[in-house]
């Protein structure tokens, strides 16, 4: 016999009611013990897809608020960390002030060692990592930004440090004889002095003058330049002749040598007999003052020149004299990982916006030129890849070399409508593509207007050149914020990178550096001009002049603070937001105490009544009666 | 007239009233037995030579055919609806509650947060190896959903062919009981016996079988499928059940029997004739009905849908897409793009405007010319077409402007670059976009995006359409990459060496998984109306649950019905054939007194007969 099912008839419908509220019973004690109306999801019914929603929304919500409660922790260190670098610049702004050597010029020994100590504090702020994470080196977050103290100044394995790099430029600025390059020889009543080349060393001549009239003046001029002092008659006494000299780190110094007919003393010639042995007196004087601000100006000029080529700042190669011999040195080059310490491991731009992105645009007559700025080096700046031109009665040429140099010569007049596009090849592999077209009338950017001639023409496209290259530039420098960003809500990013060599911080180390390298025995008698020299060159860059510059330790403390104001309404946002949806989960979800206990009071009620009414009805038969 | 007669009529009263109480023990006895009907026994009063007396008639066996027929229709579909029930409920149960750890939902919601984490600090080992662990959880999940999918196929199959024995030895107990049915020699009281069989096995058969029962008056049955199909009349069918092998998610059933992947139902006719049961769609209810919709359609369809967002996942991580570069000339503006990077199923999206409608229609690289011409719309309601490229790129724009029409023109200016181009002046057409998305070739130096999740053998998911489709059952072999697993760093550095501080590439795949759009295709022909799914990851998985819950939640309120139909049937089968104790204790007093009267005639009878002798 095969087993019936038991649905087939005599079947009491009072058991299939019985069992049925009995699940719902069990049912109902399931969801007093959860809290929860479904314990399946078909059971859910229609609020299943506002449930999915709703929890894939709070999700996201929790994982935007880890983001934000990670980063709101490497804010804070970010923001101690800037504010006590803004503490030490001040610091250090106030540590030496021309002239103020302290008693018995303990200045002058303290200094370099004080620097140092800040140098080492500097440092170690920049490599404090939080929970494994750099946050000094942009989005380089797996290793040290900068190098140690040790290894920046007095290098390692092989590879020279600041000290010996700024020793070098020392050399390359004094050059051979200590007249910081510049070369004086006199014939006859004619003094002439000269740079000794088309270098980036020593002093350069950039002005000359006398009220007298006994003396013609020829001014600098040429390349590389010279002047001429001739002396025509002889000069009354306590008349002047002021040399204007540009230092290595842009700064300019004026000597100034009285005549006299006395005994001369410092930055004084004496009258001579005729014009020749004036010049030649002059000569003499001359020499002497140069040596003497070769060794004080100049040097301090020096070391603040080499920090600012050897702490690169974005969008810049490390600089470092060519050489040896470094005396004679002519140009800068680019210092390789494998001759320098590079003191910043970060993550840098290729390109800055300052400097068109390392190249260079001259016009002569009817060629305007765009070079790439020497030295060359990989990973900086645009390089010149290419040029399509499409215009009329101009020509232009890449020269081919390395250095590239492009070439536009306007023989005639382009017709309007007419384009021409440079392309140029970003570090990281991309290129842009640059295109100006010629217009009649006033040109709108992309556009260069054509002139009345090829000269005016080309004065124009270069104009126009330069403006599209500060633009692109600007574009593909992008800041140092930027490298690291959190996404805190689905449409907001927040940048919070920060770079040890943005401006400010790498103006702060640059001098800190200077400052430490520079020492001043007691019985050197340079000591103290060096030292006036160089403590004024403190001043004016670490001061708070600076403070609105982009990549200022300023603008970095506002902007990171600006970040955290956002992150914070953000997250306050979201807090309430998911208290929302939390609460409508539970609506949904949820089931309500009462209700259940409700519930199965009732159907305790109707669940003993069947049973009674069953026992009952089973005990109702005529068989007992029989 | 006499005492004889008088005593004839008190013992015919005797007999009919054993009679009566043989026809009410056994009613008695089975009062309890499943699909017993109560029987009756009618009392004729005969008129002899000189006498009328009481002799039994026939037993007669409570049945009601309309009723019957009722209950055999509601016994198929309460087979057809228990099953899905039973089956989806557990497939539901796998699936799990939105937010229960386990969940798909969950599964997706932990990646994304680990993800977001990583973007957050790329530099840490510890978020690096909790992205890619719950990248295998992700994946885990969908290889364990897609195999309890599988499993329950395979266990429909099983019961299909479990039934189909049954059903035989059902079929051939009742081709038995016909037979005798049909002897007219046999007593009453076991003809009830044997139609109270007849009807169980019926109904036996009914719950696996949709059916339609012919009621002979000779007591005999002949059953046929409501489709029509004679399953017996004298003789009984044969069903038969033709294995396929273990059913994986590559299984389909395929009106061709050498490339179906399932088992073959056959039935064979007492005449020789042998119907594919399936093919012909025989059943329309019953639990073979159910079973076949259940491994053929319905859990069919959830593998796709699980498909579709492993695929998405894939394609999502290993997606690059290049934008095309405007091209002017000649009047006419138009883009170009580089198709060098499309692999076999990969594809290109063209929008643009004609006659001032705006359109996009998505190209796909179909290897596979069996697959061409493909040609649908798909759940988002873009066109799609597919191209072979194995002529070059020549002879892709030359197919592509077939298709576009005389207001563009496609080219192959050089190398591999595809260009299209409006109409220029006459301002009918304007193309807007034009993008490829190609699979990533490698881990690192090849692009942000990351072949994060692969097939079977590491292998890139491209999408291709060779063969089944990569995309037929990817979420029982979707893994996370070894390359990933073994060097978590590659969840990061994109380019060699790169820093680990760079979030770019977790950026990047966080935007993919939240911007990317997906659409399901248009399957075979009988999944034409089936739920497409279609938008971003987290919208498909959503999607899908929903889908999900809602057929079982259908399914299981369908049974709940069907039991309150069956129900109502069985109380009113109840009241008609059930064996109501009390009536029958009743007539057994009547019996027993009518007996006790008969008695009592008979005792007087032969007093009477005694005095008579005594004289």
């Amino acid at each position: 016999m095969t087993v019936i099912k038991n649905s087939m008839f005599p079947f009491q419908a009072s058991f299939q009611h019985i069992t049925n509220m009995k699940q719902r019973f069990d049912q109902l004690q399931g969801q007093l013990a959860t809290g929860q109306k479904a314990a399946k999801l078909s059971e859910m019914g229609s609020s299943r897809f506002f449930d999915l929603s709703m929890r894939a929304r709070l999700t996201k919500n929790a994982s935007y608020q880890d983001t934000i409660t990670a980063v709101n922790l490497r804010l804070d260190v970010l923001d101690a960390t800037v504010s006590r670098l803004d503490k030490l610049e001040s610091d250090q702004r106030t540590l030496a002030a021309p002239g103020g050597y302290g008693s018995s010029n303990i200045n002058l020994t303290t200094t370099p060692d004080l620097s140092l100590a800040r140098l080492d504090e500097v440092l170690d702020l920049l490599n404090a990592s939080i929970d494994g994470r750099y946050l000094f080196g942009g989005s380089t977050t797996d290793r040290a930004p900068v190098l140690e103290t040790s290894a920046i100044l007095d290098g390692a394995l092989g590879r020279d440090g600041f000290r010996t790099v700024a020793g070098e430029r020392k050399l390359a600025d004094a050059g051979p004889d200590g007249l910081g390059r510049l070369g004086v020889t006199t014939a006859a009543d004619t003094v002439t002095v000269a740079e000794d080349g088309v270098h980036p060393f020593g002093f350069k001549l950039s002005t000359l003058s006398t009220p007298s009239s006994s003396i013609a003046l020829t001014q600098p001029s040429g390349s590389p330049a010279a002047l001429g002092v001739q002396f025509t008659a002889l000069p009354v006494a306590g008349e002047t002749v002021s040399i204007g000299l540009t230092m290595p780190d842009g700064s300019e110094e004026v000597i100034q040598l009285v005549a006299t007919t006395g005994t001369t003393g410092v930055g004084a010639f004496q009258i001579g007999a005729d014009p020749a042995s004036t010049a030649a007196n002059f000569d003499a004087a001359l020499q002497a003052t140069l040596q003497r601000v070769g060794e004080t100006t100049l040097a301090a000029a020096s070391t603040y020149a080499a920090a600012d080529n050897f702490f690169n700042e974005q969008g810049v190669p490390v600089l470092r004299v060519g050489g040896p011999p470094f005396d004679t040195a002519t140009s800068l080059v680019a210092a390789t990982p494998a001759d320098t310490m590079m003191w910043y491991q970060g993550e840098t731009q290729g390109i800055r916006a300052k400097d068109l992105g390392r190249l260079e645009l001259a016009t002569s007559a009817a060629t305007t030129t765009l070079g790439e700025q020497v030295p060359l080096a990989k990973g900086y700046g645009f390089r010149i890849a290419g040029v399509a031109s499409g215009l009329s009665n101009a020509t232009a040429a890449l020269a081919g070399g390395s250095p590239e140099n492009l070439n536009v010569s306007f023989a005639g007049l382009p017709n309007a409508g007419e384009a021409i596009t440079v392309r140029l090849k970003l570090p990281d592999g991309s290129s842009r593509d640059l295109t100006l077209t010629a217009v009649m009338g006033a040109p709108r950017p992309g556009e260069f207007s054509i002139g009345a001639d090829g000269n005016a023409t080309s004065a124009n496209f270069a104009a126009a050149l330069r403006e599209r290259l500060a633009s692109t530039a600007d574009a593909a420098a992008g800041t140092a914020r930027t490298t690291v960003t959190a996404k805190v809500e689905d449409n907001t990013t927040v940048r919070y990178g920060v770079q040890a060599n943005e401006n400010g911080i790498v103006g702060l180390i640059r001098s800190l550096a200077a400052m430490a390298v520079e020492t001043y025995p007691q019985g050197d008698p340079t000591s103290t001009g060096r030292f006036d020299a160089m403590a004024g060159r403190q001043m004016a860059r670490l001061s708070e002049s600076h403070n609105n510059e982009p990549g200022s330790i300023e603008v970095i403390t506002i902007e990171l603070n600006l970040a955290k104001a956002r992150m914070g309404n953000i997250s306050e946002r979201l807090t309430t937001r998911n208290a929302q949806l939390l609460t409508m989960l539970e609506e949904i979800e949820g089931v309500s105490k009462e209700e259940v206990a409700m519930e199965m009071l009732a159907l305790q009620t109707r669940l003993e009544a069947s049973y009674q009414a069953t026992a009952l009805v089973a005990r109702l038969s005529l068989v007992n009666y029989l | 007239m006499g005492l004889t007669v008088a005593l004839n009529n008190a013992l015919s009263g005797m007999r009919a009233g054993q009679d009566g109480l043989d026809v009410l023990s056994r009613n008695v006895a089975n009062s309890g037995t499943p699909g017993y009907h109560k029987q009756s026994l009618s009392v004729i009063d005969t008129l002899g030579a000189n006498s009328s007396y009481v002799r039994s008639g026939s037993v007669t066996r409570a049945f009601n055919q309309t009723l019957q027929n009722h209950y055999t229709l509601a016994a198929s579909d309460s087979g057809y609806v228990n099953i899905r029930a039973s089956m989806l409920d557990r497939w539901q149960v796998a699936l799990g509650k939105p937010g229960e750890a386990g969940s798909l939902d969950t599964a997706f919601g932990d990646f994304q947060s680990a993800m977001s984490a990583l973007a957050t600090s790329p530099d840490n080992y510890a978020t690096r190896a909790q992205a890619v662990t719950s990248a295998q959880t992700l994946a885990g999940t969908l290889n364990d959903l897609s195999n309890q999918l599988q499993s329950l196929r395979r266990e429909a199959e099983g019961k299909m062919e479990a039934n189909v024995t049954e059903l035989n030895q059902q079929l051939a107990a009742l081709e038995k009981i016909n037979g005798r049915l049909a002897d007219q020699g046999l007593d009453a009281s076991s003809r009830a016996t044997l139609m109270d069989q007849r009807d169980r096995l019926v109904s036996q058969v009914a719950e696996r079988v949709d059916l339609r029962v012919d009621y002979r008056s000779d007591g005999t049955v002949a059953l046929m499928t409501r489709s029509g199909v004679g399953l017996l009349d004298h003789r009984a069918s044969v069903f038969e059940f033709q294995s396929a092998g273990v059913i994986a998610a590559t299984s389909r059933v395929s009106t061709d029997p050498a490339e179906s992947g399932v088992g073959r139902l056959l039935l064979r006719t007492p005449a020789g004739l042998t119907i594919d049961v399936v093919q012909q769609n025989v059943f329309r209810s019953g639990e073979m009905a159910g079973l076949v919709g259940l491994r053929d359609k319905t859990l069919v369809q959830a593998q796709d849908q699980l498909d579709e967002i492993a695929a998405s996942l894939a394609m999502a991580m290993s997606t690059v897409q290049s934008q095309g570069t405007a091209v002017v000339g000649g009047g006419a503006s138009g883009l170009e793009v580089d198709l060098a990077a499309i692999r076999n199923g990969n594809d290109f999206v063209l929008d643009y405007t004609e006659n001032g409608t705006r359109r996009a229609l998505r190209v796909v690289r179909v290897d596979d010319t069996a697959k061409l011409p493909l040609d649908y719309v798909d759940a988002r309601g873009q066109r799609v077409i597919g191209l072979d490229f194995s002529g070059g790129t020549a002879s892709v724009a030359a197919q592509l402007q077939a298709v576009l029409g005389s207001n563009f023109a496609v080219t192959n200016p050089a190398g591999d670059v595809l260009r299209v181009m409006d109409d220029g002046a006459a301002g009918k057409s304007d193309v807007l976009d034009l993008r490829t998305r190609a699979t990533v070739t490698a881990n690192q130096d090849a692009g942000l995006a990351l072949s994060l999740f692969v097939d079977t053998g590491n292998s890139d998911f491209t999408n291709t359409l060779d063969g089944d489709g990569q995309k037929l059952g990817f979420a029982a072999r979707i893994a996370v990459n070894t390359g990933i697993i073994s060097d978590g760093r590659l969840m990061v550095q994109y380019e060699t060496g790169g820093s680990l501080g760079n979030a770019d590439r977790a950026n990047y795949l966080l935007d993919q998984l939240d911007s990317m759009q997906f659409a399901m295709a248009n399957g075979g022909s009988d999944q034409r109306a089936a739920f497409r799914i279609s938008g971003s990851i987290s919208e498909l998985i959503s999607q899908t649950v929903n889908y999900q819950g809602n057929a079982a939640a259908g399914a299981i309120s369908e049974a709940q019905t069907q039991e309150l139909t069956l129900v109502a049937l069985t109380q009113r089968m109840d009241t008609e054939y059930g064996v109501d104790v009390d009536a029958e204790m009743a007539r057994l007093m009547e019996l027993q007194n009518a007996f006790a009267a008969n008695g009592r005639v008979i005792s007087v009878i032969q007093d009477l007969l005694n005095q008579l002798l005594r004289i």
